[in-house]
């Protein structure tokens, strides 16, 4: 009899927390992630941040010492490597001088943001989290509103962009990966102009497509941002296998980027919104693009 | 309910939530892909918890992942819940089987993962997208079938648990 009772109990309390738990998701779905829920986060993103800070600081030493005995055995064949890219460098030098006025007006005339701007107008952030499992592509930064980081924000490395800014707290910030699938960016190939959109696929590389290609594009080309929610002209990545266009879904490839989304340390978060560049055209305004591609979220994306 | 146990369960689950975002996600991720370790430290306390205890505590700590990480509140709560509530179902056929325990821990790392999965893809989100979903999926169960071999004795020796009084009433 009180087997049943607590079977019967126990029974209820699972449909309960079942129910709490579709309850919670409806909530979070409908807020779009603001409201209580929304606030709740924040405050216990802000309650933790100095527990996951503490663990991130011990644990950094340790993870760098085994990343570098690990690499130990590899310096020397990448030294011999340096040497040779130094001697291949000094002769390109000499031929960078005349490359370097025409790629000035190639900037102007793609209207690329110079980074000096961009350093101007950033904040300096370290990566203290990463994601809660391996389908949350997000990592948490020790910089927040306090700092003037707000939604919307381009994230950049040494290496190109990261990602954007997701949800902000006044002493952190999530950064959305350029690999999350539901990610997506506008971007331009340098070399052949070509303008498509960036998807993230999960891991590893990014979707490439272009409904508007008219000829094949060449592995290893630069992949950059283009004017929209992001400044233009950040690197994203280089053209991951050669491809033409296909009759019918137009061109598709893959992008290979160039951060290492797995060893995420000290980041940039640009202060930049989408619309607050004057050199940004809208999405209706892109020149000459009449389909022209809106980043941000993938077609199917949930949050905005 | 033994209230110690379950205080003794939700501080594992706060720690275990912690490594995964600051230890496990950045730096414990071969291939890639990192062990699910808050569901494995929730499987291995609810082997030792009560019905009631598993529950509430895979619920606590589905929430603070859901709340420190990126995804739909509510997703990882609603795993964790139901991992808890399975471990408990079926701990007393595997028990004293180490084979078969960790067999259940590889199972239910699979099942949990596929039902996040599932609920995501439900509420909008890209999971299946992942190119490498199922890899992730399988690989985060033979981590956690690993982990399993350290983590169910260490669980089991926090909470203190006499082996001869058996599964918790």
């Amino acid at each position: 009899m009180l087997t049943n009772q607590r079977f019967a109990r126990s029974t209820a309390l699972f449909i309960s927390l079942i129910i709490l738990s579709f309850l919670l998701m409806t909530f979070d779905v409908r807020s779009e992630g603001e409201g209580v829920t929304g606030t709740l986060r924040d405050g216990v993103r802000t309650l933790f941040d100095p527990l996951q800070s503490a663990v991130t600081a011990g644990v950094r030493p340790v993870a760098d010492t085994v990343d570098a005995l690990v690499n130990l055995a590899g310096l020397r064949t990448e030294n011999d490597r340096l040497r040779e890219q130094l001697e291949d460098a000094n002769r390109i030098l000499a031929e960078t001088e005349s490359i370097r006025s025409e790629n000035e007006v190639l900037r102007q005339l793609l209207q690329l943001e110079l980074p000096g701007e961009l350093l101007s107008q950033s904040v300096v952030a370290r990566v203290q989290a990463g994601g809660s499992s391996n389908f949350d592509f997000s990592v948490m930064l020790n910089r927040g509103a306090d700092d003037g980081i707000a939604v919307g924000q381009p994230v950049v490395n040494l290496q190109g962009l990261v990602g954007r800014i997701d949800s902000v707290t006044s002493s952190t910030a999530t950064v959305k990966l350029l690999t999350d699938p539901d990610h997506s960016v506008a971007v331009r190939l340098v070399d052949s102009g070509l303008i498509g959109t960036a998807e993230g696929r999960g891991s590893g590389d990014l979707k490439f497509t272009s409904s508007r290609a008219d000829g094949p594009v060449a592995e290893g080309e630069v992949v950059v941002t283009f004017a929209n929610r992001y400044p233009a002209g950040l690197v994203v990545g280089t053209v991951a296998r050669s491809a033409d266009v296909t009759s019918g879904t137009g061109l598709q490839t893959t992008i290979d980027p160039v951060v290492d989304f797995g060893r995420l340390d000290f980041v940039r978060v640009i202060f930049f919104l989408p619309g607050s560049g004057d050199d940004v055209p809208a999405d209706d305004e892109a020149p000459g693009e009449e389909e022209a591609p809106v980043d941000g979220e993938a077609p199917a994306g949930a949050t905005p | 309910m033994r209230l110690r146990h379950l205080n003794i369960g939700l501080a594992l689950g706060i720690a275990s939530v912690i490594l995964q975002t600051t230890v496990f996600d950045r730096y414990l991720d071969p291939f890639g892909v990192a062990p699910d370790f808050v569901l494995l430290v929730v499987v291995a306390a609810s082997f030792q918890l009560s019905e009631d205890a598993a529950m509430l505590l895979g619920f606590s700590a589905g929430l603070l992942t859901d709340l420190l990480g990126n995804t739909l509140l509510g997703v990882w709560a609603l795993v964790l819940t139901v991992a808890g509530y399975a471990t408990v179902r079926i701990r007393q056929r595997v028990e004293g089987n180490a084979a078969l325990t960790l067999l259940s821990v590889f199972g239910l790392t699979v099942g949990g993962e596929l039902l996040y999965a599932i609920l995501g893809t439900l509420f909008g989100q890209q999971v299946f997208s992942d190119v490498n979903a199922f890899k992730k999926v399988l690989l985060a169960a033979v981590y956690n079938l690993v982990l399993a071999a350290a983590i169910l004795p260490l669980t089991a020796r926090l909470m203190k648990r006499d082996p001869a009084v058996g599964v918790w009433p």
